[in-house]
Order: structure tokens, then C-alpha cells, then sequence
């Protein structure tokens, strides 16, 4: 089933290492070059339900600064479901490739300006 | 050191459960502060709204249960995309109607309008082009006006004494649009936009061939003549399905629905999921097809609450039953085990059996003093649904003490009070027909509170049961009242049927749930409980539900099918961990 973009962004960042929060916010919004700047509660959401589903589990916990900070790992099952929605997007990705080198290699079409050139010959 | 900001962040978070808070809560106040700007004071109203949404989203279970937002992304667009096929098809039969001078001569419109409802179902329809064609929050926006205008439109056409839809369509109307406001938070995919384009249309026309189907060979008859309203033409079905049967095919339609859903969850979860979810709007629309179909009395405020009623009921249990700790991933062994969710259903059954009796009571009480029923039939023994209705209620309060065996024994000698026949009657008048379907609705919640409720009474949680009783007498009352005062027949079969289907669904449930545990001791317990439940709303159903069969046969198919996937979703996680 297709992953919504912002969870596959969470999957992407945590596959390199364990991230806490802010960490996880910043890496998500780098990946996507900001178009995707995920919330404090839209994210706690996001990784709860990745949580309850096994994608993801809670790593170590750290105290900064007097505040908590918990760092979240990608499971088995995340990376194996990381992996198939990649290699389905790299298929999309090699199909619409595809199809353009064709569209490219084809004789353009004569446009309406080329008709007019016709006529008034 | 506390900032004024950081206190702020703080009272936002209240918007989430006090056990969430104490897990993630000072997680994610180093989040918040982290990514605020040096010198901030203020939450950004964006995180506000965001933090707000979060917690009533962690409050609903969203995220805490699997496969549920998915399922509801899903029911959200298609209960919006059912909403405008369906408004469409009502302003369709409206100005059909109209043309062929059919329905309106009591009616008072607006200008060109000839009722207020095309107004209503307009903005439903560009609610649903609009999520097709718009942006996601300019959509919302057309939604949520939509919602207003249907609620707006009872009063304004009170006091503009105007004619508007029917309470049976304004209400599942209502609920469509909250399912479509919470279930479309996400930015609608091309397949969505695609899917809504296509659905529009496809709503409309399966809407207009079951109204063919429905109103097939119907004749204009007699009733015309003696209002003197005959028409110059002869009014099609299209003109004929205004007013009661365009509702009558909406539940039609719907049930096509749930049903194509519930079926499609068996590859796909989340269309398991968002059946569920449009139970809601869906169950109370259904169950206005009982009536009709037997051609009774009809009353939809007799049915439409007590499908909503256990619509709820249904959704609540399977999100109770796939429930996991949102900080932990895992099922919590203490919530939810299977004896608790026997017990529950058999506290649930009591208490119905104790409402619904003590007011069959008092409505054949109150309409035999005011005239409006007669004793002449057989088996009809005010005296005895007294002495039912005592045993009864007291069963119910003895099944809170802390005596060993008590709450049997009381549930037992309810049962046989219900059972034997008071003299004169004999015993297929009393069973059979439609007066015995209070007694036989009794004896299946009767069993199910027999054998769900423990011996033990260490293990009857006292608040439990007080709380399920009360929830139960409210369903009965909801159930059952509006037939006190609107049909006015202690006998109407429906009323009672009713009363019992939610505690029976709930037994259904609970019952299917200790059979999937063939080692457990509980198993035999479990399997009554199912059976009696079932046997009620499927298997002994025909000669006595009639018309009830159908939806209810389908309530309980939807419910077990659920619980089922759930629980099997459930055991499956708590295998691999």
C-alpha cells in the first residue's frame, strides 16, 4: 500500500540513525528541501501510530539541558516496508522515464503555427 | 526554569490524555521550545491548532489503533462523495416531483424553490465537487459550511414556516459531514480526485436505479381520489420517491455500501476500518428499511436512534478491542481480556433486559388506562409484565451485591417469570406471532446476562456493571420512548426487537471473542453467549424479526466480521513481539 509522503520522510530520516524529535522534524524538513515541515502534535502522532503498527520503536533516552529527550530507530519491519515503497517509486520513477525518452525521440507533431505556414504558401 | 512560553506549550498539552502527558509530555515540550524562535512568547497559532488536533486525534484512538486513520482517510471522501451523489438525486426527485405536479400542495418554498431543501442538498453537492476540484483546506471550508447549513436549516425554517428534508435525512446528512470533515484532513491524491469524479456520478445513478427497482409497478391509487389530488399526468417513480422512499433507497444504497466495504476489508484493512467508521451515519439510514419493507406503521424515531445507538456502540467496541499503548506499541494484558468483555456483555444484557421490561410495563399500563390499546387478545396479561418487569429490575440490583451465585439465581428466576405463560394463554399465542417477540427478545438477552455474568462476585466490577447498566437502560429508553409516545402500541414488535439488538450485538462480539480461544476455559461460555446472540439476530430470526432480519442480521454479520479481523490483527502482533 502507498505510504503517505511525510511518514516515508519519517522512515527515510530514522533509516540512517536514531533521531529524538527535533532532530527528526529538522532531517525530515532537509530531505524534503522544506516543502514538508511537519507540527509538534502532527509528528507525535505520526510516531505513535508507527509505533502501535512496529515501524518504529523508542531507542535511548538522553537528558539535556534538565529535559528529556527519547530517540526513536527504525524496526526490521520498517526497513523492509522502506525498501518495497522505494523500490515501487524507483519503478513509477523508470516507468516516467521511460516515457519521456520516447516522447523526446519522436518527430514532433506539426503545431498550429506550421498550418498557418501552409496555408499562406 | 519555567518561561512564560514554556507554560503556554504546557496548557496546550492539556489537550491530551493525563497518561499520554506523563509518558511524552516534557518529550515533547523540548520539542515545542526547540523549534520556537529565540524570544518567542507565544505559541504559533499553527502549532496551537496542530497541538489541539493532535490531542483530541490521541482522545479518538487514531493513532493508538491500527489501520484506524488509514480507515478513516477512506471513509472521509467516501462519505462526502455519498452525501453530494445523494443530494443530487434529491434535488433530481424534488423538481421531478414538481413537474409532474406530485407532493407539494402543502409544501411553502423559497422563490423558484419549491421546498428548502435544494438548498441543503446544493451545498452538499459542491461539497463534494469541491474536494474533487479544490484545495484541501478550501474544501474543508465548503464542508463545514455545509454542515452549518444543515443544522441552521431546522430553525430557519421554523421560523420562516417553510418546508424542509425530514429529520430521518437531515440527521445521517449531519453525520456523513462530520465523517467527511474528520476523515479528510489529508491532501486529496489524483486517485482520490479521480475517485470522487467517477463516485459522483455512479452515487446518482445507482441512487435513480434502485428508486426504479424500489417503486416498481406502484399505482396511484384511491388514497389520491379521497384528497382530491389527482394529478394531470401519472407521476413516475422518480416523482413518487419524494418524500419517504428517496430516504427508503437512500438506506438502500447504503447498505450496497457497508456491505461492498465490509467484503473489500477482507484484502484491504482499512476498508474494514472505514465500514466501521460509516456505520455511524450509515446504521441509522438502514434501519429506516425495516419498516417500510414490512409496510408497518412507520416511525423514524422509533429506528433511527437505535441504529445510531448501536452503531456507536459497535465502532466504540472495536476500537476497544484493537486498542494498543501508543507510547509502548504494545496490546496492555490488562485492558480488555476476555472475561472482562463476557462480563461487560452480560452486565449490558441485564440492564436491557430491566429497562426494556420495566417499560413495556409502564407504556401498556399507561395505554390501557388511557384507552388507547385494548386486552382482547390472547396472552395479554397486564399483571404479568408487571411481575416480569419486578424480577427483572431486581435481578439487576441483586447482581451488584457481593453474593456468591446471587446474580444467577436473580437472572435465572427472571427468565422462568418470562417463560411460563400466564394462565389462559397458551403456549404458541404467548412465543409465536408478534406478541412474542418481547418474551423472546427477553430470553436471548436473558441467557446472554445468565452466562456472561461471573459467579464470582470479586469478578463483577460493581462500577462496571452500574455503568453498563445505566448505558443500557439509556439505550432502551432511547429505543423504546419515542414508540410510547409516537405509535402508541405497547405490541410493535420493532420497539422491543430493538431494545435488545444493541446488547445482542455486544454479545455477539464478546461471545466470538472467547471462541477464538479454543484452549481457554472460557470457551463454552463464550460459545452460548454467540449462539443466543446470533440465534436471535440471524438463525431464529425469520418467522419472528420479519422485516428486522435484514439490517439486523447484517449488524450482527458487520460486528462479528470486525471483531473478528481486529482480534486477529491483535493476537498476530502479540505472537510476533
Amino acid at each position: 500500500m502507498a505510504v503517505q509522503e511525510p511518514t516515508f520522510l519519517i522512515l527515510t530520516a530514522l533509516a540512517a540513525r536514531p533521531l529524538h524529535g527535533y532532530g527528526l522534524m529538522q532531517r525530515v524538513k532537509e530531505l524534503s528541501d522544506s516543502r514538508v515541515q511537519l507540527r509538534t502534535g502532527t509528528l507525535y502522532g505520526a510516531l505513535d501510530r508507527l509505533m502501535v503498527e512496529g515501524l518504529i520503536s523508542g531507542d535511548r533516552e538522553e537528558v539535556v539541558d534538565g529535559r528529556l529527550r527519547r530517540y526513536y530507530r527504525l524496526t526490521d519491519d520498517g526497513a523492509a516496508l522502506l525498501a518495497a515503497e522505494a523500490e515501487r517509486l524507483q519503478h513509477n520513477v523508470d516507468a516516467a522515464r521511460a516515457s519521456l525518452r520516447q516522447r523526446a525521440a519522436r518527430p514532433a507533431r506539426p503545431g498550429l503555427g506550421t498550418t498557418f505556414a501552409i496555408d499562406h504558401v | 526554569m519555567e518561561s512564560t512560553l514554556e507554560r503556554r506549550y504546557g496548557r496546550l498539552l492539556l489537550t491530551y490524555p493525563a497518561r499520554y502527558r506523563q509518558a511524552r509530555g516534557a518529550e515533547m515540550l523540548d520539542t515545542l521550545l526547540r523549534s520556537s524562535r529565540p524570544g518567542q512568547r507565544w505559541p504559533s497559532p499553527a502549532d496551537a491548532v496542530d497541538l489541539i488536533a493532535g490531542g483530541l486525534r490521541n482522545r479518538a484512538g487514531l493513532s493508538a489503533v491500527p489501520g484506524l486513520a488509514r480507515g478513516l482517510a477512506l471513509a472521509g471522501p467516501i462519505a462526502l462523495t455519498f452525501a453530494g451523489g445523494l443530494c443530487a438525486y434529491l434535488i433530481i426527485v424534488e423538481f421531478t416531483a414538481v413537474a409532474q405536479g406530485w407532493g407539494h400542495d402543502r409544501h411553502r418554498g423559497l422563490g423558484p424553490l419549491p421546498t428548502l431543501g435544494p438548498i441543503v442538498y446544493g451545498t452538499w453537492v459542491l461539497a463534494a465537487a469541491g474536494r474533487v476540484a479544490l484545495p484541501r483546506l478550501a474544501s474543508r471550508w465548503i464542508i463545514a459550511a455545509a454542515l452549518l447549513v444543515t443544522v441552521l436549516i431546522v430553525p430557519a425554517a421554523h421560523t420562516a414556516e417553510l418546508t424542509r428534508p425530514s429529520l430521518p435525512l437531515l440527521v445521517p446528512l449531519l453525520l456523513l459531514g462530520l465523517v467527511a470533515l474528520a476523515g479528510t484532513a489529508h491532501d486529496a491524491p489524483r486517485r482520490e480526485r479521480v475517485g470522487g469524479a467517477l463516485g459522483l456520478p455512479v452515487t446518482v445513478g445507482a441512487l435513480i436505479g434502485l428508486t426504479y427497482w424500489h417503486l416498481r409497478g406502484v399505482v396511484v391509487g384511491t388514497a389520491l381520489v379521497t384528497h382530491e389530488l389527482v394529478p394531470e399526468t401519472v407521476p413516475g417513480p422518480l416523482a413518487l420517491a419524494y418524500g419517504g422512499s428517496a430516504v427508503v433507497v437512500a438506506g438502500m444504497a447504503m447498505l450496497v455500501l457497508l456491505v461492498g466495504l465490509t467484503v473489500a476489508g477482507a484484502w484491504h484493512r482499512p476498508a474494514l476500518w472505514s465500514a466501521a467508521v460509516l456505520l455511524v451515519p450509515g446504521l441509522p439510514l438502514v434501519a429506516l428499511l425495516g419498516p417500510e419493507i414490512a409496510s408497518m406503521q412507520y416511525s423514524a424515531w422509533a429506528v433511527m436512534p437505535a441504529g445510531l445507538a448501536a452503531a456507536v456502540v459497535v465502532l466504540a467496541l472495536a476500537i476497544r478491542l484493537a486498542w494498543r499503548d501508543p507510547v509502548s506499541g504494545l496490546a496492555p494484558a490488562a485492558r480488555g481480556t476476555t472475561e472482562s468483555a463476557l462480563s461487560s456483555a452480560g452486565s449490558f444484557a441485564l440492564g436491557t433486559a430491566a429497562a426494556a421490561s420495566v417499560l413495556v410495563w409502564l407504556t401498556h399500563r399507561y395505554e390501557l388506562a388511557a384507552g388507547y390499546a385494548s386486552c382482547d387478545w390472547p396472552g395479554c396479561a397486564p399483571g404479568r409484565e408487571f411481575a416480569v418487569a419486578v424480577t427483572w429490575a431486581l435481578a439487576a440490583i441483586v447482581a451488584v451485591l457481593p453474593i456468591r451465585w446471587a446474580a444467577r439465581v436473580a437472572v435465572a428466576g427472571a427468565i422462568a417469570v418470562t417463560m411460563v405463560p400466564p394462565p389462559g394463554a397458551d403456549f404458541r399465542t404467548y412465543f409465536g406471532g408478534p406478541f412474542g417477540r418481547p418474551q423472546l427478545a427477553l430470553l436471548a438477552v436473558g441467557v446472554v446476562a445468565l452466562v456472561g455474568l461471573p459467579a464470582d462476585p470479586a469478578r463483577r466490577a460493581v462500577a462496571r456493571l452500574g455503568g453498563l447498566g445505566a448505558a443500557a437502560a439509556l439505550c432502551a429508553v432511547v429505543t423504546l420512548a419515542p414508540a410510547w409516545w409516537e405509535i402508541g402500541t405497547v405490541a410493535n414488535p420493532f420497539a422491543v426487537v430493538l431494545g435488545a439488538a444493541t446488547a445482542l450485538v455486544i454479545g455477539l462480539i464478546a461471545g466470538g471473542r472467547a471462541m477464538l480461544e479454543p484452549m481457554s476455559p472460557l470457551w463454552a461460555r463464550g460459545a452460548v453467549i454467540a449462539l443466543a446472540s446470533s440465534a436471535w439476530l440471524g438463525v431464529a430470526g425469520p418467522p419472528y424479526l420479519g422485516a428486522w432480519q435484514a439490517p439486523l442480521t447484517l449488524a450482527g454479520l458487520v460486528a462479528l466480521v470486525a471483531a473478528g479481523a481486529v482480534w486477529a490483527v491483535v493476537r498476530a502482533r502479540a505472537a510476533a513481539a
